[in-house]
């Protein structure tokens, strides 16, 4: 019996030294590979990295198939200017049958992804101050307030009515959910964003991908005009004329493809790429756009151009282009021809954004084409329009057209002298949707020029099928609330009107 | 005689083995007798007496072994035969497991059977130990492992399918290797990301199922209630499955079993292949969708009128998806025991191609049990189970090629006569990649897997009675994982231009390499105790579990050659890495104590105390405990009278069981990586985007069960009946954010699920005439659930979470058939799209005359009514035959897309559509053809029209075995050989259409098919 019990004291024993040997920490275990916030905002160094994760919300993902919300040539999709016929950024199936609060997820998608830059930019504004002080906070700051605006616009843009958030998310109470505020108040909140980033922002050329002073002037040029207050953005958009950081690049393609676009004097922001690891979302632009003709230009934007006017075969190829022409494929489609190789004829490819000397783009092709969303060429037309809107085609206004006209290599005549008021918005309406197209603004110009409706409904996108047509209602100028976010929102949150 | 028989009862012990009484004098008398008679006679009389457990057996055939010399048992159980000295006595029973007896030079013998199925006396194995059956006061189930492989699978998850009530077995898919089987006990009962599997525990320790032979099963126990499955604490939440494998015993034996499965798809749909039907219809169908046709009469005419159908074929692309597949099994077993040893190793080989071209798995398989009586109080045990997993799969997985396949038109062959591989017949023809090309280039991913679980126990007597168990486990596994995609050229089939390369995403290289290592170890003290009438057992221990898991991938692109498929071969420029490592620990203290006073009121309740890494410090630890009873009412003085009852249990049990399995870290705060190009160089970023719940704890499943076991008719008949309530609440789910506040939703504890259930199994085993033998089981179950917390209705895209209603329910609108004309559109409600006649008509649920989202509506079937199943078996003389029917019955799924919906990218439509909708064909059932591609009246309502009945009966299996004679066999130095036939998934009775029913879940209509096998086998013991 003695020895039984010999045992039971060595199990007892035996079991104590388990439990006290075990590291203490065994079930305290952290993330091997991720930070913990706790140990964030401690250092200046970690300004730099909560900021460069800012601007890495400028890769978000796109709806339709996930090219993202910034491959703006997508955005074209949506208008009269190309059709999708992989449906890229959703915009094919919102033309096709309409917008609706939970109708495919694009609706949701950017909403999503605003709203996400939109929290970080708001913890790094609440959690900046703990590292910097003095001019540096402010500049940082400045870079924040630009990004905030920028996400804002967009909101505006597509919904008009959003919630508006501006403090820190993680110490926000959302149990209770949140009214949207009206467009008109979202757009006074980016421009005082804005007012904020040009007043803290470096007084300098763009190049480095950051924003710069004139960007976040470009960008209020922008919301001004789709404020319609013309004479402001007039004013404001002379001033970055005057100020003289920027020119039109002398070639008008250089501006979409590495590495000219380095070098172009012309971008005054855009969303940086860097192979070979920083590359394009789903796949290379020139495969999407090339070879798969994701997008394909439409006739009715074809003969928008005026003849002669070179920047129609630097946008498109024609029929029968070969290498001279710079197509870029070889063999037995060396020769463009409509309906081969997904080409749907009766719409045109695309060239711009293709990088020359590229051969056979296909799965596995690389480029890292930046893609621009806000060129010089777009301020001197932005205040030729607003200029005359407020005051009328005076010379100024020829000036700044006739200039983007005159650009070398495109080389198209001055305006005609003498033109109305009328007939100069109409020049100008023409001007921007030759020199933008396929850089996903003419969405945006129909909606606030208010013709959406009228030049998208009813639009016939490819004259061979003269019985598809698009379908636009006026109520899409206020895009549905995402259904979930209505949900999760009652009673407070209502959605936009007539969805 | 009564009182005699009572004697029989009365005495219990708890080992099997002879039976002895106490007070009967009677086995002495025949002891005496006999002795007498061995005198009288040359040939020995031998008497003796068959009981099984604490019954009597009667007709049992007793037979010397090699003569014809038998006879059978009387009212009483004995027996009397005649046999030469040293003869070897066979004696069997129905639903009795065979026993041999050498006679030696006894006279008298007492013969114990061991009952197949129901034994009262039968050990099951439970949670940390076993049970005797009667003794079972909670909700277990088992099989053994003979029972199970009856049918012949691969994977041993599938063959639980129908065997267990309360286990709902559904295989996703025919892949092999890739079954996709999804395990549940008494249904879903939770939605958060912890998950509805159950913990699965073989030898001891927590395991993976699918790594083992099922072969080398001995049994497998499914714990339901939580006074099952509490003693598994934290991780028992979703009920636990108990494996254990088999140990040897007895004289070296030597078995082998082969099998040769013979494989097609149960069912795959009729699609069209005529191809100037597929183009007329295309045409038919882009017109309606208000799109350009695609193909001009002249091509229509040049497919109709061709006489050279190389040229312009019909071709029949499923024929190339699909092929009958051979499938190997090898198994070699070698068992026995010496002395104080004993051991058991099961070697197994499986070679299994897909049904479906491409797809391929090779597994080995070995198990090695040993188990050694070092001293009388020292036992020391190991088992091992190590599998390799050999994989090849087409990149994209089975669904992808299966709507690929449906997506090529009729109108080329995947090759060109002059081996070129064909993209489409014309440019502008919708379509996919070319499944048969990426088959042919080898575009496939080599996928290595190797596991290895196995535990060393110690078990150490330390008084009588007292036991110190200890157990140490390790699960390693290692997976590797080769997936390249090469550059292939492709060619338009009318003019043979090239169409680009095959599209196999981002040509170039992936390897990737990952394992985990799981370490266990528990250290239990059990005692047992009988004083009188009273008997206590009891054990309590501690345990502690970690897992540590890493994984690396890495790639390069632009490779110059398809022919190298390693990192090296491809270049620099542009390769990637990442990799990581994650880890968990549980630690828990637990207890059970069980007790019954004289076999008749039996108690009993586990404890145990759990602590994860999961969760934050204050809240990880949790306590989860559980109280059962039963009450074995044929014991009682009053049923004593009642000859038909063998035994009559009832029985109860309340507990708590815990569910923490979600993520690794997710109540810590973390940045994510978001880097972004300044200046030409990549520059680091950061920013915190998930929300957490720094109070968070344990999900809890409290289970209250009801049940019955009832055994009858001398053993003949047994039924076993459970109600339950299992109520899981404090739910581990994502959190509702809105969306403007940008930040992912903490995951916290909210909401609740109940579930409510009967499920019964009952057998029946009888004899008709000397030879035939037969058993009828049928085992059913049912469940409702309920999410009865929730907060705020959360409505998806074809389902609710709303609270009162079951978790997921669908939420449709309702197709109400199709518009026949404009004037029917006109007078109808309005429909949010413009339809024309032949489009889908949606019902106004709200009849506010306009179609909207209130028009949507719950619609039942997202969990099935009942299941049920039906075991046949029958035995004539050496024939052995068994079939097994297995139903689900109210389940719905929805799917959209190829197969099921005409032109998604092209694809061929079934040939169901030849009853489309046309001004001239004014059906209700079907709507006009369209393009699948954003066709706003059909497809821009999730509606019921895809929501299909997806019931099924099955007869999953039949098989029919014939052993053959002894004599023989023992000729060709064998103990014993059987050789079989057997067909599994036989026949399906649904209305599902097209496709199998038996699926995973909703979605792409197309999934890898299940399929059919006829077995040829033999095994051979020596």
């Amino acid at each position: 019996m003695k020895s039984y019990s010999k045992y039971i004291i060595h199990y007892c024993f035996i079991a104590s030294l388990f439990f006290s040997s075990c590291k203490k920490d065994l079930l305290d275990v952290t993330p091997p590979d991720q930070l913990s916030t706790t140990v964030f905002w401690k250092t200046e160094a970690d300004a730099d990295l909560a900021l460069t994760g800012l601007y890495n919300y400028l890769y978000a993902s796109g709806g339709g198939y996930a090219t993202s919300q910034y491959t703006i040539v997508s955005w074209d999709n949506y208008s009269d200017d190309s059709y999708g016929q992989y449906n890229y950024g959703g915009g094919t199936s919102a033309l096709r049958s309409g917008i609706t609060p939970s109708s495919s997820e694009f609706v949701a998608n950017y909403y999503v992804n605003n709203y996400r830059a939109i929290a970080a930019i708001n913890s790094f504004l609440a959690n900046v101050g703990k590292v910097l002080s003095g001019n540096k906070l402010t500049a940082y700051k400045g870079e924040a307030y630009f990004l905030r605006a920028f996400n804002y616009f967009w909101l505006a843009q597509l919904y008009g009515n959003v919630p508006i958030v501006k403090d820190d998310p993680f110490g926000m109470d959302y149990k209770n959910g949140l009214a949207k505020s009206e467009r008109a108040d979202v757009l006074k909140f980016i421009e005082s964003d804005l007012d904020s980033a040009i007043a803290a922002l470096p007084n300098t050329t763009y190049s480095s991908g950051h924003a710069v002073k004139s960007t976040a002037q470009g960008y209020k040029v922008r919301v001004l005009l789709f404020e319609k207050k013309y004479a402001e953005a007039a004013a404001l958009a002379k001033q970055i004329i005057t100020d003289n950081f920027y020119s039109l690049n002398p070639n008008y393609a250089s501006n979409f493809y590495k590495p000219d676009q380095n070098n172009s004097k012309e971008i005054m922001f855009s969303v940086k790429y860097l192979l070979p690891n920083i590359q394009h979302q789903d796949v290379a632009i020139a495969v999407h756009l090339q070879r798969w003709k994701g997008e394909l230009g439409t006739k009715d934007l074809i003969n928008e151009y005026e003849a002669g006017d070179p920047r129609k075969t630097m946008t498109f190829f024609m029929p029968g282009d070969t290498k001279a022409e710079g197509w870029p494929f070889t063999g037995d489609l060396s020769v463009a021809t409509p309906g081969k190789d997904s080409w749907i004829e009766g719409y045109y490819a695309v060239k711009k954004w293709l990088t020359p000397g590229l051969v056979n783009p296909d799965y596995g092709a690389l480029d890292d084409n930046d893609y621009v969303l806000l060129r010089f060429a777009d301020i001197k037309l932005m205040y030729a329009e607003a200029q005359n809107e407020a005051v009328g085609p005076d010379a100024s206004v020829y000036q700044q057209v006739n200039e983007v006209r005159a650009r070398p290599g495109v080389n198209m005549p001055p305006l005609p002298q003498g033109l109305s008021k009328d007939q100069m918005r109409e020049r100008i309406r023409h001007e921007r949707r030759v020199e933008f197209a396929m850089e996903g603004l003419r969405y945006f110009d129909l909606r606030r020029w208010g013709i959406a409706e009228q030049k998208l409904n009813g639009f016939i996108p490819n004259p061979l099928a003269p019985t598809v047509k698009t379908k636009y209602e006026s109520k899409y100028e206020f895009w549905p609330i995402p259904q979930t976010e209505v949900d999760r929102n009652k009673p407070v949150l209502v959605q936009n009107p007539g969805y | 005689m009564k009182n005699c028989l009572q004697t029989w009862r009365k005495p219990f012990f708890y080992k099997k083995g002879i039976i002895r009484s106490r007070k009967s004098l009677r086995p002495y008398l025949l002891i005496a007798f006999s002795f007498l008679s061995s005198i009288l006679y040359a040939q020995h009389i031998i008497k003796g007496r068959v009981t099984a457990g604490d019954s009597i057996l009667t007709g049992a055939t007793i037979q010397v072994k090699g003569t014809q010399t038998a006879t059978q048992t009387d009212a009483n159980g004995n027996f009397t035969i005649s046999a030469p000295p040293n003869a070897t006595l066979l004696i069997s029973s129905v639903g009795y497991g065979n026993e041999e007896v050498a006679i030696g030079n006894r006279t008298a013998l007492n013969i114990q059977l061991q009952s197949t199925t129901q034994k009262l006396s039968e050990v099951v194995v439970v949670g940390y130990g076993t049970q005797v059956k009667r003794k079972l006061t909670s909700a277990a189930v088992s099989i053994s492992g003979e029972e199970l492989n009856k049918r012949v699978a691969t994977n041993p998850v599938t063959l639980l399918q129908g065997q267990l009530p309360g286990l709902q077995v559904i295989q996703g898919s025919g892949e092999p290797g890739n079954e996709g089987v999804s395990l549940r006990i008494r249904g879903v009962s939770t939605f958060s990301g912890a998950g509805n599997d159950p913990l699965v525990i073989i030898d001891g320790l927590p395991g993976n199922l699918t790594v083992l032979n099922p072969n080398d099963i001995e049994s497998v126990t499914v714990l339901k209630d939580a006074a099952s499955a509490a003693i598994y604490g934290s991780r028992g939440a979703n009920g636990v499955i108990v494996v254990k494998t088999k140990k040897g015993k007895g004289a070296f034996s030597l078995q082998y079993n082969y099998n040769l499965g013979i494989s097609n798809p149960t069912s795959l749909p009729d699609v069209i292949s005529n191809s100037a039907e597929y183009m007329e219809l295309s045409n038919e169908a882009y017109r309606n969708s208000g799109r350009q046709p695609l193909y001009t009469q002249a091509q229509i005419d040049l497919y109709r009128n061709a006489t050279d159908r190389v040229k312009y074929p019909n071709h029949k692309w499923l024929d190339d998806l699909f092929q009958t597949a051979y499938t190997h099994n090898h198994y070699l077993n070698l068992s026995g025991g010496k002395e104080n040893t004993s051991y058991s190793l099961g070697l197994g080989y499986t070679d299994q191609p897909g049904t479906m071209i491409g797809f391929e798995y090779k597994k080995y398989t070995m198990d090695l049990g040993l188990s050694s009586k070092v001293n009388k109080r020292i036992t020391i045990g190991t088992n091992l189970q190590a599998r390799y997993g050999d994989r090849k799969y087409p990149p994209q997985g089975s669904g992808d090629m299966f709507l690929s396949t449906l997506a090529q038109s009729p109108l080329y062959p995947p090759k060109s006569p002059d081996g070129k591989w064909i993209k489409r017949a014309y440019p502008n023809e919708q379509g996919n990649k070319n499944t048969v090309a990426l088959v042919g280039e080898d575009v496939r991913v080599r996928s290595d897997d190797y596991y290895l679980q196995g535990n060393l126990s110690m078990d150490i007597e330390i008084l009588k009675g007292l036991t110190w168990e200890n157990r140490a486990g390790l699960n390693y596994n290692s997976f590797k994982s080769n997936d390249f995609r090469p550059v292939v050229q492709t060619y338009f089939y009318n003019d043979m231009s090239s169409a680009g390369l095959l599209d196999v995403g981002t040509p170039g290289l992936n390897v990737g390499r990952g394992d985990n290592i799981y370490t266990v170890y528990y250290s239990q003290l059990s005692y047992k105790k009988m004083l009188g009438d009273h008997n206590v057992s009891a054990f309590g221990g501690f345990q502690q579990e970690h897992n540590q898991a890493s994984n690396l991938n890495a790639g390069r692109t632009q490779f110059t050659t398809n022919l190298l498929r390693e990192l090296n071969a491809g270049p620099t420029n542009g390769m990637t890495n990442n990799g990581t490592s994650s880890e968990w620990a549980i630690r828990s203290l637990y207890g059970n104590v069980n007790y019954d006073f004289q076999d008749k009121y039996l108690l009993g309740s586990s404890i145990r105390y759990d602590g994860t890494s999961r969760l934050p410090e204050d809240t990880r630890w949790g306590l989860f405990y559980s109280f059962s009873g039963g009450w074995r009412i044929s014991k009682e003085s009053f049923l004593q009278d009642v000859r038909w009852l063998n035994d009559l249990k009832i029985r109860g049990s309340w507990g708590q069981l815990g569910n923490q399995n979600i993520g690794t870290y997710p109540y810590q705060p973390t940045l994510s990586n978001r880097d972004y190009v300044f200046g030409g160089t990549i520059s680091p970023g950061y920013s915190a985007s998930t929300l957490v719940d720094p109070g968070l704890t344990w999900e809890t499943t409290r289970v209250i069960d009801i049940g019955m076991d009832l055994t009858a008719f001398n053993n003949k008949f047994s039924l076993t009946a459970d109600w339950f309530n299992k109520y899981t609440f404090d739910i581990l789910r994502t959190s509702q954010v809105p969306l403007w506040l940008g930040l992912n939703a903490p995951t916290i504890n909210d909401g609740a699920v109940r579930n409510k259930g009967l499920e019964f199994s009952a057998q029946f085993r009888d004899r008709i005439i000397n030879d035939f033998s037969y058993n009828v089981g049928v085992n059913f179950q049912t469940y409702k659930n309920t999410l009865e917390e929730y907060g705020k209705t959360e409505i998806g895209n074809t389902t609710i979470r709303e609270e009162g209603h079951p978790l997921d329910e669908y939420y449709l609108y309702v197709w109400d058939g199709i518009f026949q004309s404009q004037e029917e559109i006109d007078k109808s409600p309005k429909q949010p799209v413009t339809p024309t006649p032949g489009d889908l008509k949606i019902k106004d649920i709200s009849g506010d005359g306009i179609i909207d989202d209130k028009d949507r509506t719950y619609i039942s079937g997202k969990y099935p009514s009942y299941q049920y199943a039906v075991n046949l078996g029958a035995n004539w003389r050496n024939v052995d035959f068994s079939a097994q029917l297995y139903g689900s019955e109210g389940q719905k799924t929805y799917v959209t897309g190829w197969g099921i919906e005409p032109f998604r990218q092209g694809s061929v439509p079934t040939t169901d559509w030849r009853n489309r909708w046309t001004p001239t064909n004014p059906t209700n059932s079907m709507p006009k053809i369209y393009v699948a591609d954003s066709y706003a009246p059909v497809q821009n309502y999730r509606s019921t029209y895809f929501l299909k009945d997806a019931s099924f009966l099955r007869l999953k299996n039949i098989q029919v075995g014939y052993t053959l004679p002894t004599g023989l066999v023992a000729k060709a130095g064998m103990k014993s050989a059987r050789i079989y036939f057997s067909a599994d998934n036989v026949k399906t009775f649904s209305k599902y259409p097209g496709l199998d029913p038996e699926r995973g879940g909703d979605g792409n209509y197309v999934t890898y098919p299940q399929i059919r096998t006829f077995i040829f086998g033999a095994n051979v013991q020596f």
